[in-house]
């Protein structure tokens, strides 16, 4: 029975021809690995290859050597801490003022190689304009700053301690002591998330804000420098910042 | 008439594995007459984030892979291979490697044109450079820039983007829209300027609308940078599959999420919309390939009546 419909059904179709309605048969899908293994399209190799052999010139040298592969990871994670500290010492040394230093995860956006670290690593590491800044916050708000750090899993920090319970932020200390309700806290970041960048509505409930005229990327390269000036390999390690519980 | 029924029959009985006929390196000229098939070859990128040169080789994970001229080479084959190639990229074209730093993306635009991208669309980090920065680089796009839901009234970008695009190809009619990220807690204002983003579903039913039952698409593709899913209640390339009528296929970015298969999701008239998104950087090229049959416009019941035969004539 459904044959002669199909004979039917068939004809129908074969009589008319104008007026075509496409359908979809059937469908596959590949996933193409890319490797520069693949020999370069010459076009294109051509097209950029002044603009690359500019950045070769300038991005290719040697920043800070490292003894290991740095990546990141939650709670906490060499790169996370090295982004932190970085940011810290490097705005200590600017004299700007505050207590302690956090920025998104998100933000990091690669891992560090082991052995020699060329200027361009810290480019894709920290690849957007942003700059320092700071946020000061009432004591009161502050635990609710530590709990949005808690509840992402863990972010970079520095000059700070917590533990993460329950997907809050208990044992919080600020320079080794508790925090004191009383008191102003004032964090150090970037304008990206004083602007509220990264899920940070948080910064709205800021006291006071102020961006400074210096790139997180120098920030991390001047820190850098310091390394290299002493001959030292850098070497960040996990030290406990942030617990689990 | 007889012989030609019997020859059509066959040809059914072959088109029920048309998997394997793919996966042989189908060619419609010399198994079928052409007329009966066409088949359509989508490629695409996401989150590529200016990496122009492959990876380096310092050891880390992905070490060699990427690169935009291995990348073209592959495309070029492709093209040579198949007649019908759309090539579309789900944004965050900009950012993250010195080429951005230096050039604002200039080096990105080009070669994708150069490529003969078909469409692209912004994803968060191409308002880095902020709307300014974007609309700057427009001049070297030989693709349109597709954003339905970002209303870029009284910025530099009014009137440079478009909700959609429709492209003809081998017969077929393609439909595809694009959606963006909410840019309030992800983009600073000062980048986004006055820029509104929509509500992407309402948005996406209103495309897939016009470009199904007005415009009588073929295919209906969104290039999405919403995110492949979330834990939390936030729209997502799922949610959005799983709440719209009409789009077929759902090309996405943002959550950097590598599927070795596109996701199926069971739309709301309970049909099957695939959604794909191939990591970041440019390591994978994505490869989706459709074959359409022919069959009378006016009499659409065909098309489930041979549906219905098909499964009858499973071997």
């Amino acid at each position: 029975m459904k044959f002669k419909f199909l004979i039917v059904a068939l004809t129908a179709l074969l009589l008319q021809a104008c007026g075509v309605h496409y359908h979809v048969k059937n469908t596959q899908k590949q996933i193409y690995p890319i490797s520069a293994d693949f020999p370069a399209d010459v076009t294109l190799s051509n097209f950029y290859k002044p603009y690359k052999q500019q950045l070769d010139s300038i991005m290719n040298d040697v920043v800070a050597v490292s003894a290991k592969e740095i990546q990141k990871g939650k709670p906490e994670a060499p790169l996370n801490n090295f982004f932190a500290d970085a940011m810290y010492v490097s705005a200590k040394v600017k004299k700007i003022q505050f207590d302690f230093a956090y920025t998104n995860y998100g933000g990091l956006r690669t891992s560090l190689p082991k052995g020699n670290i060329p200027r361009y690593k810290i480019f894709e590491l920290m690849p957007f304009e942003n700059a320092f800044a700071t946020a000061t916050f009432s004591g009161q708000i502050i635990q609710e700053f530590f709990n949005f750090l808690a509840s992402s899993g863990g972010e970079p920090i520095s000059g700070a301690t917590f533990t993460i319970e329950n997907g809050k932020a208990t044992d919080v200390k600020i320079n080794g002591e508790p925090i004191n309700l009383e008191k102003n806290y004032t964090i150090l970041t970037s304008d990206y998330m004083i602007n509220g960048g990264d899920g940070g509505e948080i910064f709205t409930k800021a006291i006071s804000k102020k961006v400074y005229d210096y790139k997180l990327r120098d920030g991390l390269l001047d820190y850098l420098s310091t390394f290299k000036n002493k001959n030292q390999i850098l070497n960040p390690v996990n030290d406990g910042r942030i617990k689990l519980k | 008439m007889e012989e030609l029924s019997l020859n059509r029959r066959g040809f059914l009985k072959g088109s029920l594995s048309a998997a394997a006929l793919l996966a042989m390196g189908f060619n419609p000229v010399s198994v079928f007459a052409e007329e009966d098939f066409v088949k359509l070859t989508i490629l695409h990128t996401n989150d590529v984030h200016s990496r122009i040169d492959p990876f380096p080789m310092d050891g880390s994970r992905n070490q060699g892979k990427g690169g935009v001229a291995p990348r073209a080479t592959l495309i070029n084959n492709i093209r040579k291979e198949e007649k019908n190639v759309l090539l579309l990229d789900a944004g965050d074209i900009f950012q993250g490697t010195p080429y951005f730093n230096y050039w604002g993306g200039e080096l990105e635009i080009k070669m994708m044109s150069m490529m003969g991208y078909d469409a692209a669309i912004m994803g968060n980090h191409d308002f880095d450079n902020g709307v300014e920065g974007f609309a700057k680089q427009l001049p070297h796009a030989k693709f349109p820039i597709l954003n339905a839901n970002y209303d870029f009234t009284n910025t530099t970008l009014e009137g440079k983007t478009k909700g959609y695009q429709i492209f003809n190809k081998g017969g077929l009619k393609i439909g595809v829209y694009g959606l963006g990220i909410e840019l309030t807690g992800l983009v600073n204002q000062q980048q986004y300027g006055e820029t509104k983003y929509l509500d992407p579903i309402k948005k996406a039913l209103e495309m897939e609308r016009f470009l199904k039952q007005d415009q009588k698409c073929d295919l209906v593709i969104c290039l999405s940078h919403l995110g492949f899913k979330y834990r939390e209640n936030k729209v997502s390339d799922i949610v959005l599959a799983q709440n719209t009528y009409f789009t077929d296929l759902i090309i996405g970015g943002h959550t950097h999420t590598f599927l070795n298969t596109p996701e199926s999701v069971r739309n709301l008239l309970g049909k099957e919309t695939l959604v794909n998104q191939v990591g970041f950087a440019g390591i994978n090229l994505g490869r989706i390939d459709y074959i359409f049959t022919k069959e009378k416009k006016k009499k659409i019941t065909y098309s489930s009546a041979i549906e219905v035969i098909e499964n009858n004539f499973k071997i």
